[in-house]
């Protein structure tokens, strides 16, 4: 920085106000620009037309009425917005319950799948093969198991729809068994020694 | 306005008072027109960009840090405006003639302000204020914004130097060889 510079610098600092010490030619300097700006200043102000100040203030007025609309449009947005989303969730709510009041309605009650009896046993109840309940030694345990084997198949009467196969076995059982009262089986001979 | 009273006009404005906003435009309408009309030459122009800057304000004052100089950080947006407006145009004042006519046959001279001059008085006002912007309009861009700016705006040689990013050195002068301009065309009247 020159000396020319730093004196400029100086007076510049000296006119804003602070507390910077000049010399002579830098005192007058700063003196020289005070002058000319109070009196250049004074020349350079001019009036502004009346008209215009109220038409600018009439534009300023318009635009803040403008301003505090748009400010109040997000919160009503937000209110809009909550009213949506709560109807549509109250709607799906109410869909849900009806769906399930209606399948709850229409289901049968049922706790478990009933798969059909097999002739011979049914896999699903543990039972892989015919029983052979003659040739089961102990009566209760027989007896028990036979009880056993009637409510399961009571079970699976209510449970199965009507028209199953169950239907037909328990009609050809129930056509045995009256034949047999009607035409009784002569009872085996008695075995003997043989020659 | 005194700063405590600017203070609380600029916080009142601040939460959309319109009457802070009158309140704003008359304490600083003036000095705005004045910079603008010195700035462009026209009087059209500067009650244009006057209207501009208070609907900025009305736009921008919310997000103001009110920091104590408000008036700087005013007129540096006015500065702004003028800046952005001479490159839209790409002419500046020292290009326009004062003596053109428009399509209506008025001019700019029309547009002075002033009494009509048809007394002495009002005449010499009439053609200093002529003279003045001539002679404006033969200063550089950046020594008639220098200028103007101290004058309307009353920013220190510092606050100019931050705006335009020159030392502060290259300020005062400029500032100083453009009053020593304009004082010489007014005292040649």
């Amino acid at each position: 920085m020159t000396q020319d510079d730093k004196q400029l610098e100086a007076v510049a600092k000296f006119l804003d106000g602070q507390n910077v010490r000049l010399d002579n030619s830098a005192q007058v300097l700063a003196a020289d620009v005070r002058t000319m700006e109070q009196s250049v200043g004074k020349a350079l102000d001019v009036a502004v037309p009346a008209l215009a100040m109220d038409r600018i203030r009439r534009q300023m007025t318009a635009a803040l009425e403008q301003q505090a609309l748009r400010a109040a449009r997000p919160a009503r947005r937000v209110l809009r917005r909550v009213f949506y989303v709560g109807s549509a969730m109250a709607a799906a709510a109410a869909i849900v319950l009806a769906v399930w009041a209606g399948f709850g309605v229409m289901l049968p009650k049922t706790t478990t799948p009933t798969p059909p009896i097999i002739a011979g046993g049914n896999p699903a109840n543990g039972i892989d093969k015919p029983i052979d309940v003659a040739k089961m030694d102990p009566v209760e345990p027989r007896m028990d198991l036979l009880a056993r084997q009637i409510g399961e198949m009571g079970v699976e009467m209510i449970a199965t729809p009507a028209g199953t196969h169950l239907d037909v076995e328990i009609g050809a059982a129930e056509q045995a068994l009256q034949s047999f009262y009607d035409n009784p089986v002569a009872p085996p001979p008695a075995e003997g020694p043989t020659r | 306005m005194e700063p405590e009273q600017l203070r609380a006009t600029v916080a009142a404005a601040q939460k959309g008072d319109a009457q802070a906003y009158t309140a704003l435009l008359d304490a600083y309408g003036p000095r705005l027109y004045g910079y603008f009309f010195r700035a462009t030459g026209s009087h059209h122009d500067a009650e244009d960009l006057l209207g501009e800057i208070m609907l900025r304000l009305v736009k921008q004052l919310a997000s103001y840090d009110d920091r104590g100089r408000f008036e700087p950080w005013l007129f540096r947006i006015a500065a702004n405006m003028i800046r952005d407006r001479i490159r839209r145009n790409k002419t500046s004042p020292a290009a326009l003639s004062l003596s053109v006519e428009d399509e209506d046959g008025g001019s700019l001279i029309d547009q002075l302000p002033g009494q009509e001059p048809d007394a002495a008085e009002g005449l010499a006002g009439f053609e200093a204020s002529l003279e003045l912007s001539e002679a404006l309009a033969k200063l550089d861009e950046g020594t008639r914004q220098m200028v103007l700016l101290r004058h309307f705006g009353e920013m220190s040689f510092k606050e100019i130097a931050d705006l335009f990013k020159c030392p502060l050195g290259t300020v005062l002068a400029k500032v100083h060889r453009g009053l020593k301009t304009l004082r010489k065309f007014m005292s040649e009247e």
